[in-house]
C-alpha cells in the first residue's frame, strides 16, 4: 500500500534528531533567565491528614527567599489536573493546596527562591502541624462498613459518592450475561490484579514561567496537553486565556504522565505574584509518587462459551485504585472495558461493571495503554482458560472469535470516555494476519505444550492479541496550519505535541506527501499557543490519525491554491495539475517550481498568502491491531524467568514513518516487558513509597532485554490519513498477558499478580 | 553537608586527616555514594585517587591491586582473567554497569563489603586485605570483617590475591541484569591430586556482609570432589547460612538459593 | 580549580559539594542530563581522561586537572561524529533524554573495541536506561556505527 507514496511510508531522519544528538539546550530544564527564582516542593509526610497550622514567617525571612505559597495564600477554586477537553470527565476534587493532604507527597508547601540550595532550605524552616487521620491504604479499606472518608470536602463536584470513597462508576450491559453463563457449555473465571507502577520518562516533571514583554504569562513546560494547560491554569489562577501564552519544547518522555495540568498553576503563580521568571524542576523520587501513576486495578473476567467455542458471554468487573484524587479514575477504568470486550463481539452477553476507588496513596493518570493494559490481562488468560477447558488451541478459539473487519460490537456504543461511545464498524483490521504472521515467526505449532527441558530450565510458549484506538471520536479535535515561502518550502504549525514520538516527522511528511516535496521543505513549528492551531494534544494514540487527517485537509487545500496559481501561469485547467519534486506539472510536460508559484503569489499578480488552517475530528476510532507471543524458558529450581524469543505483529495501518513505527512498538513493548515482570511501587503501611528511586524501581535496562522482533503488517485505513491509523500506546498491553500465558504453558501455573518475579514463581511451583 | 574537598597524596596524610577529623571525614576511592548521600556528621571527603595507590602487579606467588585500582582496570587485567578459573573477570562482568566500574575502586568495595559482588569472589579466593592504620598491615580478608576491623580507621591499601592453581566459580542471582543481588556465592577450591586441600564457600547479600560457610567447607576438605560431597556441602550451606528478609527476597527464597547456587558453583568448579 | 572540557580549559571556583553534573550545567553544557539524582540512570554520562562515569555522582573536585568530553564535544559544529549519524540513520533517538549518556558510553566502546558483538554493545549500555526505544534501534546505531568507523579507517 505504501508504494503508492512518495514521502510516506519512507523511514526518515526525524527532523528535530539533530539537536537532541548534539545535546542542544532544547529542554524546559536548560532554559535559564536573568533573575530566575527556583522552586522546592515540601510533602506532607502523611498519608491522610488535615492541616491544623501552618507558619512560613521563619522560611520567609531566609536570605534569598521571595515567597512562599500554601493554602493560605493560594486560590481555593476546585478543579481537575486531567489534561482532557472540556467539559473534563474528571472530577473537580483538586486544589492548588488543600488544607487536608491526602498522600504521602500531597503539597503543603513551596517555596521559591533565589537558588534551589536555598529553596530546599527553607522548607526546613516550615512549620506545620497536623492532625493524622486513618490512612486508607487499599480498595478493600476504602469500601468498607464506616471508611474514612478521603474526600469530605464541601465543594467539590463530579464525585459519584464521596462518602463510600467512590470516585467514578460505569456500567454497560447488554443481553443477560449470568443467564448466559449459567447455560453455557464451559464457562471460567478469572481475577488479575495490576500492580502501582510509574512512567518513569528520563525527564521528570519541570515547568518555567515568566512575564513576556507584555506582561503576558509565558508558561514553558514539559507537557502533552499545552492548549489544556492554558485553558484550566487560567480558571485556577483567574488569568483571561488570552493572557497566557504556553510553549511545549522537546520533552524527555512522557508516556501520559504529562497529560496533566501538574505543576503550571506552582510556576505561574509564582511569576504572576513576583514579576519574575522561574522554574519548578521534580525530583525522581517526587516523579514516582507526587506526579501520577499506573492505576492499580482488581479486575474479574467471566466467560462463557458454546460447545463449538463460540463465545456467547463476556463479564468484564474492574475495581480501580485512582489513589488521593480522581483525575482519569472514569476514562481509564471505562477504557479497560471499552478496549478489550470489542476484540470479542460476536458474543451477544456482555456486561462490563467497574468503579473508582479512591484511597490514600499515589495518584494514578493517564499511563500508555490507559486502562487497555490493565483489563486486558484477564480477559486473555480467560480465553486460554476457556481454551484449555475446551480442549481447543488457544489460537483457534481467538481466531474463531476475534472481530473482523466490517463488523462491529456493541461496546463502541455502549462504552466511551465515561460516558456513552459512539457505534463504528471496523474497517481495515490485519488482526488475522498478525495472529499468522507471529505464530508462525515463534514457532506455535511446533512449541506449544512440549514443555521442552534444558538442564533445569523447561520452556514454554504463550501469545495474546490486542486492539486499542485511534483518537476519541466527536471528542478529539486537531488543527493544522500551512503557509507557504517564497522559495516553495512551507511552515507547517501544528499544536499536536511531540514527546519523542516523532510527530513533528511523521505530519511533515504527510503535508510533503501531499504538497509534493521533500521532508526538508516543510518547516515545523508545533506547541505554542500564540502560534499553532488547536490540538486536544498527545493522547489516545490520536496524533497520526487525528492530527494527521487535519495536515492533510490542509496541505490538500494548499495544494488548491497553488494549483489555481500555476493555473494561471500556465493557461491549463487547475484539475489538469499535478504536484511532484517541488513543481507544478501539466499534462503536457511544462511545469514551473513552487518557488515560481509562491514568488507570483506574493509579489506579482493577485497576491495573496498560499496557506490554509484545517481542523479534523473523527468519526470514528479505528483500532490498531496487535498479535504478541513469547517463547519463556523457566529455570524450575530458582523460578527464574527468561524470554528466549518475543514477537509481535502490529497493524497500524499505513505506517507513515516505519522506523518511527516500530520504534513506537519495541519501547512501547519494553515498558509492557518492565510491568509484567520487574516494575512496582513498594509501599509501607504508613503509605510511604519504599522505593521512588531508578536503583530499587526496577526498569528494563539494555541487557534485560530479549530478542525482539516488531512486525509491521500492512493494511490501508479508509478512514485515516494515506491510510494511517495508530501504534503509540497498543504494544505495552502484551506482555502480562502473553508472559502470564506462557507461563502457565510451561509449569501449569497461572500467576494472577505482576510483576512475575523469579520468587513469586518458584513459590507458585512449591503448591 | 559536604565543606572540604581534600586530595591527599599519601596514605599517610590521609590517615592523619581521618584520625584527626574522626566521622567527619571520609575516605573516596571513587565512589559515589559518598557525594550523593553524605551521612549528616560528614563535612570531609579525602580523595585518594592521587595518593599513588592505583597500579596492578603480579609476581610469582600473587597478583597485587591498589586500592584506587577501578573495578574497570582490574577487568582489562589480563591475568585477573585467568587466575582462581577467570572467575575475577566473569563475577565483574556482572557488576552494575561500565559507568559504575570505571568510577568505582577496589578499596571502596573492600573498605564498605557490604552491597558488592567483588567482596563474596575476594573472600573465596583467600585474599589478603592490606591497610595503613598508623603502619602498614596485611591481613586475610574474612578475619578483616570477622575482627570488625573494617570498621575501625584505617586506610585500605591494596588487596593481595594468592596464585597457586586453585579453581573457583560465581554466582550471582538477581531480579534483573542490572540489580544488587538478591543473593550471591562464589567458592574457592585447591586440589592435591583428586582430594580436596583446601575450601571457601561464601554467601552475600545475604542481604548482609558476605560471610564464608565453614560447616559447608568443611564438608569438602580432606575428601574426592564428587558430586556426593558437592550436593552435601550445598545442603549444609543451605542449613547454616544466617539470610533475612528484605525488598529483594526473602529469607525462605535465600535460603533455597543458598543450596542452588553453592551446588552450582561447586559443579563448576570441578576440575 | 582547573579543569579542560572538550578541549576548552576553564579555571572555576567550585563549591566541594558541587557535582560535576551541576558544574557543568552551570558552565553551559547542557547536553548533560540529570535524570535520575542517584547515579542510577546513566543520563548524566560524561568521560574523564577517557573513561565514561555519571557525573551525578562524581564530586566536581574530583575532576580537578582532568579533561572532560561532553555530548557536545562529539563531531564538530559541521560534521556530526559517526556515532551522532548513526544513531539518527537508525531510529536510535525517540525523546533525545538519555541520548547524549548512550553517546558517550558508545563512544568509550568504540573506542576500545573496534568489533563489538550485540551482547558487548548491551553491556557498554547497561548503565544509560531509557523509557522510549527498547533499546532495540540504540544496539542497531553502535553496531552501524563501529561499522562505519572500521571502513572509514580501512579495516
Amino acid at each position: 500500500m505504501a508504494d503508492q507514496f512518495v514521502v510516506v511510508g519512507q523511514s526518515e531522519r526525524r527532523v528535530d534528531g539533530r539537536a537532541l544528538v548534539t545535546g542542544k539546550p532544547v529542554f524546559t530544564g536548560d532554559l535559564d533567565l536573568p533573575g530566575m527564582l527556583h522552586l522546592a516542593m515540601l510533602g506532607s509526610p502523611h498519608a491522610h491528614a488535615r492541616i491544623t497550622s501552618i507558619s512560613t514567617e521563619r522560611a520567609e525571612e531566609l536570605e534569598g527567599v521571595e515567597l512562599v505559597l500554601t493554602h493560605v495564600n493560594t486560590p481555593t477554586v476546585r478543579y481537575t489536573t486531567a489534561g482532557q477537553g472540556h467539559p473534563e470527565p474528571s472530577p473537580y476534587d483538586s486544589r492548588m493546596f488543600d488544607p487536608k493532604v491526602r498522600f504521602v507527597g500531597d503539597r503543603v508547601a513551596v517555596v521559591a527562591a533565589t537558588s534551589k540550595e536555598i529553596a530546599e532550605h527553607a522548607l526546613e524552616l516550615i512549620e506545620v502541624e497536623y492532625e493524622p487521620l486513618t490512612p486508607v491504604l487499599s480498595i478493600d479499606d476504602a469500601l468498607a462498613e464506616g471508611a474514612p472518608v478521603i474526600h469530605d470536602e464541601t465543594d467539590a463536584s463530579g464525585i459519584w459518592d464521596a462518602e463510600h470513597n467512590i470516585a467514578g462508576v460505569v456500567e454497560a450491559d447488554v443481553g443477560d450475561v449470568d443467564a448466559a453463563i449459567e447455560s453455557a457449555f464451559a464457562s471460567v473465571e478469572f481475577t488479575g490484579e495490576t500492580q502501582y507502577a510509574q512512567h518513569v520518562p528520563l525527564e521528570p516533571h519541570v515547568s518555567v514561567a515568566y512575564l513576556d514583554d507584555n506582561g503576558r504569562l509565558v508558561l514553558y513546560t514539559s507537557t502533552q496537553v499545552p492548549f489544556h494547560v492554558r485553558r484550566i491554569i487560567a480558571r485556577v489562577l483567574d488569568i483571561p486565556a488570552g493572557q497566557i501564552r504556553v510553549i511545549k519544547p522537546r520533552i524527555g518522555g512522557g508516556f501520559g504522565v504529562k497529560q496533566e495540568i501538574l505543576i503550571e498553576d506552582l510556576v505561574g503563580l509564582v511569576t504572576y505574584r513576583t514579576g519574575r521568571p522561574c522554574k519548578l524542576e521534580y525530583t525522581r523520587a517526587e516523579e514516582f509518587y507526587a506526579s501520577r501513576t499506573r492505576h492499580p486495578m482488581r479486575v474479574t473476567v467471566r466467560l462463557g462459551a458454546d460447545e463449538d467455542g463460540r463465545l456467547t458471554a463476556v463479564h468484564m468487573n474492574a475495581l480501580e485504585n485512582t489513589g488521593a484524587y480522581g483525575a482519569h479514575n472514569l476514562t481509564v477504568v471505562s477504557n479497560a472495558g471499552s478496549k478489550t470486550l470489542p476484540m470479542y463481539n460476536k458474543a451477544p452477553n456482555v456486561r462490563f461493571t467497574a468503579k473508582g476507588i479512591y484511597t490514600n496513596l499515589p495518584v494514578g493518570g493517564a499511563y500508555r495503554g490507559y486502562g487497555a493494559t490493565q483489563g486486558i490481562f484477564p480477559l486473555e488468560v480467560g480465553i486460554d482458560m476457556l481454551a484449555e477447558k475446551l480442549g481447543m488451541d488457544p489460537l483457534e478459539l481467538r481466531r474463531l472469535n476475534h472481530i473482523r473487519s466490517g463488523e462491529t460490537s456493541p461496546i463502541f456504543e455502549e462504552l466511551g470516555e465515561g460516558r456513552k461511545g459512539v457505534p463504528q464498524t471496523i474497517g481495515s483490521c490485519g488482526l488475522e494476519r498478525c495472529i499468522d504472521i507471529g505464530a508462525e515467526r515463534i514457532g506455535w505449532a511446533a512449541k506449544r505444550g512440549t514443555r521442552l527441558r534444558e538442564g533445569p530450565w523447561v520452556h514454554g510458549i504463550g501469545m495474546s492479541i490486542h486492539m486499542q484506538g485511534s483518537g476519541i471520536p466527536a471528542i478529539d479535535m486537531a488543527a493544522a496550519t500551512i503557509k507557504m515561502n517564497d522559495d516553495g518550502s512551507f511552515n507547517l504549525l501544528i499544536g499536536a505535541t511531540d514527546l519523542g514520538t516523532g510527530s513533528d516527522t511523521v505530519l511533515a511528511q504527510m503535508a510533503a506527501e501531499v504538497l509534493g516535496v521533500t521532508l526538508d521543505d516543510i518547516i515545523v513549528l508545533s506547541s505554542d499557543t500564540d502560534v499553532t492551531p488547536f490540538d486536544v494534544g498527545a493522547y489516545a494514540s490520536s496524533t497520526t490519525y487525528v492530527s494527521g487527517s487535519a495536515v492533510v485537509r490542509a496541505a490538500t487545500d494548499v495544494k488548491g491554491q497553488i494549483t489555481a496559481v500555476a493555473a494561471a501561469m500556465l493557461r491549463v485547467d487547475a484539475d489538469e495539475l499535478e504536484l511532484g519534486d517541488g513543481r507544478v506539472i501539466a499534462e503536457d510536460g511544462r511545469s514551473v517550481t513552487l518557488a515560481d508559484v509562491a514568488l507570483r503569489s506574493l509579489y506579482g499578480v493577485d497576491q495573496f498568502q498560499i496557506g490554509a488552517t484545517a481542523s479534523f475530528v473523527g468519526d470514528v476510532s479505528p483500532p490498531p491491531f496487535l498479535a504478541s507471543f513469547a517463547e519463556i524458558a523457566i529455570d524450575t529450581e530458582t523460578g527464574e524467568l527468561r524470554i528466549v524469543d518475543y514477537v509481535a505483529a502490529v497493524d497500524c495501518g499505513t505506517a507513515i514513518n516505519p522506523r518511527l513505527a516500530e520504534g513506537q512498538a519495541e519501547g512501547a513493548l519494553a515498558n509492557g516487558i518492565g510491568y509484567a515482570l520487574m516494575e512496582e511501587m513498594r509501599f509501607d503501611t504508613y503509605g510511604r513509597m519504599r522505593n521512588p528511586d531508578l536503583g530499587r524501581y526496577k526498569i528494563p535496562a539494555a541487557t534485560d532485554m530479549p530478542p525482539l522482533e516488531v512486525i509491521l503488517v500492512d493494511t490501508y485505513e479508509e478512514t485515516g490519513p494515506m491510510g494511517a491509523k495508530s501504534i503509540a500506546e497498543i504494544g505495552i498491553n502484551a506482555p502480562i498477558p502473553t508472559l502470564a500465558n506462557a507461563i502457565y504453558d510451561a509449569i501449569g501455573v497461572r500467576l494472577t499478580h505482576p510483576p512475575f518475579t523469579s520468587e513469586k514463581i518458584w513459590r507458585a511451583m512449591q503448591g | 553537608m559536604i565543606t572540604e574537598y581534600v586530595h591527599s597524596d599519601s596514605v599517610e596524610e590521609a590517615y592523619g586527616l581521618l584520625t584527626s577529623l574522626g566521622s567527619r571525614a571520609r575516605l573516596m576511592g571513587g565512589g559515589t555514594d559518598l557525594s550523593l548521600h553524605p551521612p549528616t556528621e560528614v563535612d570531609t571527603l579525602i580523595d585518594l585517587s592521587r595518593a599513588s595507590l592505583g597500579g596492578i602487579s603480579r609476581d610469582d606467588g600473587a597478583i597485587t591491586i591498589g586500592a584506587t585500582a577501578t573495578l574497570t582496570e582490574m577487568l582489562e587485567y589480563e591475568p585477573l582473567g585467568s587466575v582462581w578459573s577467570g572467575v575475577v573477570h566473569a563475577m565483574l562482568r556482572r557488576v552494575a554497569s561500565p559507568l559504575h566500574r570505571n568510577a568505582a575502586s577496589i578499596g571502596g568495595h573492600l573498605a564498605r563489603g557490604r552491597l558488592s559482588d567483588v567482596v563474596p569472589v575476594m573472600l573465596a579466593i583467600d585474599a589478603s586485605v592490606r591497610f595503613y592504620d598508623g603502619a602498614p598491615r596485611q591481613m586475610p580478608l574474612g578475619e578483616f570483617y570477622a575482627t570488625r576491623r573494617n570498621r575501625r580507621p584505617l586506610v585500605v591499601t591494596g588487596v593481595e590475591i594468592p596464585v597457586d592453581g586453585g579453581r573457583a566459580a560465581f554466582r550471582k542471582f538477581a531480579r534483573t541484569t542490572y540489580d544488587l543481588a538478591i543473593l550471591n556465592v562464589a567458592c574457592g577450591v585447591r586440589f592435591e591430586d583428586a582430594v580436596v586441600s583446601s575450601a571457601r564457600i561464601v554467601v552475600g547479600e545475604r542481604p548482609s556482609l558476605a560471610v564464608e560457610l565453614g560447616d559447608a567447607s568443611e564438608v569438602l576438605v580432606g575428601q574426592p570432589f564428587d558430586e556426593a560431597s558437592i550436593v552435601r556441602a550445598a545442603r549444609v550451606a543451605r542449613d547454616t547460612v544466617d539470610v533475612r528478609s528484605d525488598p529483594r527476597g526473602s529469607a525462605e527464597y535465600r535460603r533455597h538459593l543458598t543450596e542452588v547456587l553453592v551446588r552450582r558453583c561447586l559443579l563448576e568448579v570441578t576440575p | 580549580m582547573n579543569l579542560t572540557v572538550n578541549g576548552a580549559a576553564f579555571d572555576v571556583e567550585v563549591k566541594a559539594s558541587e557535582s560535576l553534573l551541576d558544574l557543568l550545567r552551570r558552565l553551559g553544557f547542557k547536553g548533560v542530563k540529570n535524570g535520575c539524582d542517584n547515579g542510577d540512570c546513566g543520563a548524566c554520562a560524561v568521560l574523564i581522561d577517557g573513561r565514561a562515569v555519571t557525573s551525578c555522582d562524581y564530586p566536581a573536585p574530583a575532576a580537578a586537572d582532568t579533561s572532560i568530553l561532553t555530548v557536545e564535544g562529539l563531531g564538530t559544529e559541521g560534521e556530526l561524529h559517526p556515532i551522532q549519524a548513526a544513531f539518527l540513520d537508525a531510529g536510535g533517538v525517540q525523546c533525545g533524554f538519555c541520548t547524549p549518556g548512550m553517546l558517550i558510553s558508545a563512544y568509550e566502546l568504540l573506542n576500545r573495541v573496534s568489533e563489538p558483538s550485540e551482547d558487548e554493545i548491551r553491556e557498554a549500555l547497561r548503565g544509560n536506561l531509557c523509557r522510549c526505544t527498547g533499546y532495540v534501534k540504540p544496539v542497531e546505531a553502535i553496531s552501524i556505527a563501529a561499522a562505519r568507523m572500521r571502513e572509514a579507517t580501512g579495516g
